[in-house]
């Protein structure tokens, strides 16, 4: 079909598609082609961290489904990692389950868990829905800490997993697991974009906009909210669960609030309400303390103790919340669709006529 | 059949905001509700929305009584309602706005919705082309993409009320849908009001305070003050009783 220019669509089928424009496919598939190349050319400890993103990018998805567009805010996001963790500990120690069960079960098991933690959301909003969550963190960390002082070696030294299999494969090492993780989080962005433009997606934020509204047009909020917070802890849970077996260990220790803020921190610096943003948020937040480690190595020896670089990177944490709240609160997406917009103008200045992009 | 109002009473505490409200309003009828500020218009209109629970009486739609049920139930049941304000989604276009109005009869659940794949995407192809409809009639094809966040107030009241119509009720709720609006935005508005009432078998509950365009094209009016009805009729007979022209137009 003949197409007069990059915005004129001639179908319903085009109006609704997430790459609108020619050069955005090709950008995408240059990035899956790059990304398949990648561990071809780079190091363990490179694609280790781009491991941990990967990971980082399926609990944030999670999260951004339910702040980003179902406007619940959360808190409780490391309780639903943990979740996903230690339902893998206690079905792959206790009861010798393989990996293709596990991880599943652990997906149900944090939609069961986000199905509680959601109930308040009916009635509480903002703040209060907040506290909430941060109540119920709490709680399951203490069932968590409980369980770990009765079932582990030494109450500190955490839980052992074993590599998983899946049949014949055995997943380890960085490249395996790297290509297990792209090829996961794929398919669960495909299914984030597929949700937030089809009737969920529409619901959730009608409901993340104006909740009356919503409802007067039919939108059932106790339904749509409790979806919510069960997808959102579904992805975090198999985020959890994958990232127990990953590290081969898991530790209650881990799953601090301070881990919720970083997740929270993640889809603020990615922008809300976009599912680009989740992923660059996470991608971001993750890589940001392993960049200033590396600075710190340009700097005199006296001043690398590893106590000032830990400082600096929690404080950067902070730091890049608030300048991004402050000078850019639309986050890291709102930064490349300008950039694209700029290039798909270029040399005029006036403004697309499709503002959206999600 | 339409709508049936009976007896409506509501009360805050020791305040009545309604107290013993009844009227009709039929199929394809324009029903205008006026009164002074206070008067209790938009109360009723929450009380047949199901925003608020009435504290006596019945409201019955084709029949069917809706007094008790939940608000989100009585869109199903087919009620239109577009806010005072707009009430936008503002961060969603235009489009989606009103493919929210057809939420009700889709019916793709999250896991389809997820696949985007076979009769989930239809359906979303089908309904995209009857918002077109609703683009069409209210004339806002320059604004398809936009954020309704970022539209004149005019043009996002006007959304409100094609969001409301996406819906296809059977009974449509306008809560001062011409307030705030330019002269010209006013007359678009009438228009389209009259094709409304001409095309579609709907009733519409309409509250507004400017009189020349509610006795113009009324079928009826319905005059509240201090939560009681004081007159209900055609307009040409009700702006000249007595206890109407004292407690809402004013006499010379």
């Amino acid at each position: 079909m003949a197409r007069a220019g990059t915005n004129l669509r001639t179908s319903y089928l085009e109006s609704n598609e997430v790459l609108r424009r020619p050069y955005q496919k090709v950008l995408v598939g240059l990035i899956l082609v790059a990304a398949v190349l990648l561990p071809g050319g780079s190091s363990d400890y490179f694609l280790h961290l781009i491991n941990l993103c990967l990971l980082a990018c399926i609990g944030a998805l999670g999260l951004m489904m339910l702040t980003g567009f179902c406007g619940q805010i959360s808190l409780g996001h490391a309780a639903f990692l943990a979740i996903g963790a230690f339902t893998t500990v206690i079905l792959t120690v206790h009861l010798k389950l393989p990996f293709i069960v596990v991880v599943p079960a652990a997906a149900v098991t944090g939609a069961m868990i986000g199905f509680l933690v959601g109930l308040p959301s009916l009635r509480f909003r903002g703040v209060y829905l907040a506290i909430s969550t941060l109540a119920m963190h709490y709680a399951i960390i203490f069932v968590a800490t409980t369980y770990q002082a009765k079932f582990s070696a030494s109450a500190s030294a955490g839980i052992t997993i074993p590599d998983p299999t899946i049949g014949p494969l055995k997943i380890s090492g960085a490249p395996t697991w790297y290509y297990f993780l792209l090829v996961l989080l794929t398919f669960i962005t495909i299914g984030c974009v597929n949700l937030v433009r089809t009737r969920p997606g529409r619901a959730w934020m009608a409901i993340r906009d104006r909740d009356i509204a919503a409802e007067a047009l039919g939108i059932n909020l106790t339904r749509y909210k409790l979806l919510a917070f069960m997808l959102s802890a579904t992805l975090a849970s198999v985020s959890g669960s994958l990232m127990a077996y990953y590290s081969n260990v898991v530790t209650v220790e881990a799953y601090t609030l301070d881990l919720a803020v970083i997740y929270v921190a993640m889809i603020i610096v990615g922008g809300m309400g976009s599912i680009l943003g989740g992923l660059m948020g996470a991608f971001f937040i993750t890589l940001l303390p392993y960049g200033i480690e590396h600075l710190f190595e340009f700097l005199p020896r006296a001043w690398r103790f590893g106590s000032t670089v830990f400082g600096v990177q929690v404080g950067a944490v902070g730091v890049c919340i608030i300048l991004f709240l402050l000078l850019e609160p639309k986050g890291l997406a709102e930064i490349w669709r300008r950039t694209e917009t700029y290039f798909d103008r270029w040399p005029f200045r006036y403004r697309p006529l499709d503002t959206t992009r999600r | 059949m339409g709508l049936e109002i009976e007896n409506l009473k509501l009360q805050f505490g020791g305040i009545v905001a309604l107290n013993g409200v009844s009227f009709k309003a039929d199929d394809g009828e324009l029903v205008a509700i006026v009164g002074p500020n206070g008067a209790g218009k938009t109360a009723l209109l929450n009380c047949i929305n199901g925003v608020y629970r009435p504290t006596a009486g019945h409201i019955r739609l084709d029949g069917r009584d809706l007094t008790t049920v939940p608000v989100d139930k009585i869109a199903l049941a087919g009620v239109g309602r577009a806010f005072q304000h707009g009430e936008m989604f503002p961060h969603m276009t235009v489009t989606e706005n009103l493919m929210v109005g057809r939420h009700l009869r889709m019916k793709s659940g999250i896991f389809a919705s997820a696949l985007y794949f076979g009769r989930a995407r239809r359906e979303e192809m089908e309904e995209r082309k009857t918002i077109e409809r609703i683009i069409d009639f209210f004339e806002l094809y320059r604004y398809r993409d936009t954020l309704t966040g970022d539209l004149p107030y005019g043009v996002q009241k006007m959304v409100g009320v094609a969001r409301a119509l996406a819906l296809e009720p059977k009974l449509l709720l306008l809560d001062e849908p011409s307030t705030g609006l330019m002269r010209e935005e006013k007359e678009n508005f009438a228009r389209y009001l009259l094709r409304i009432r001409h095309e579609m078998k709907v009733a519409i509950i309409w509250v507004e305070h400017d009189m020349q365009m509610v006795t113009d094209l009324a079928d009826r009016i319905v005059v509240l003050n201090y939560g009681e009805v004081i007159a209900d009729g055609v307009p040409d007979v009700v702006r000249r009783i007595p206890k109407v022209i004292e407690a809402y137009l004013g006499a010379d």
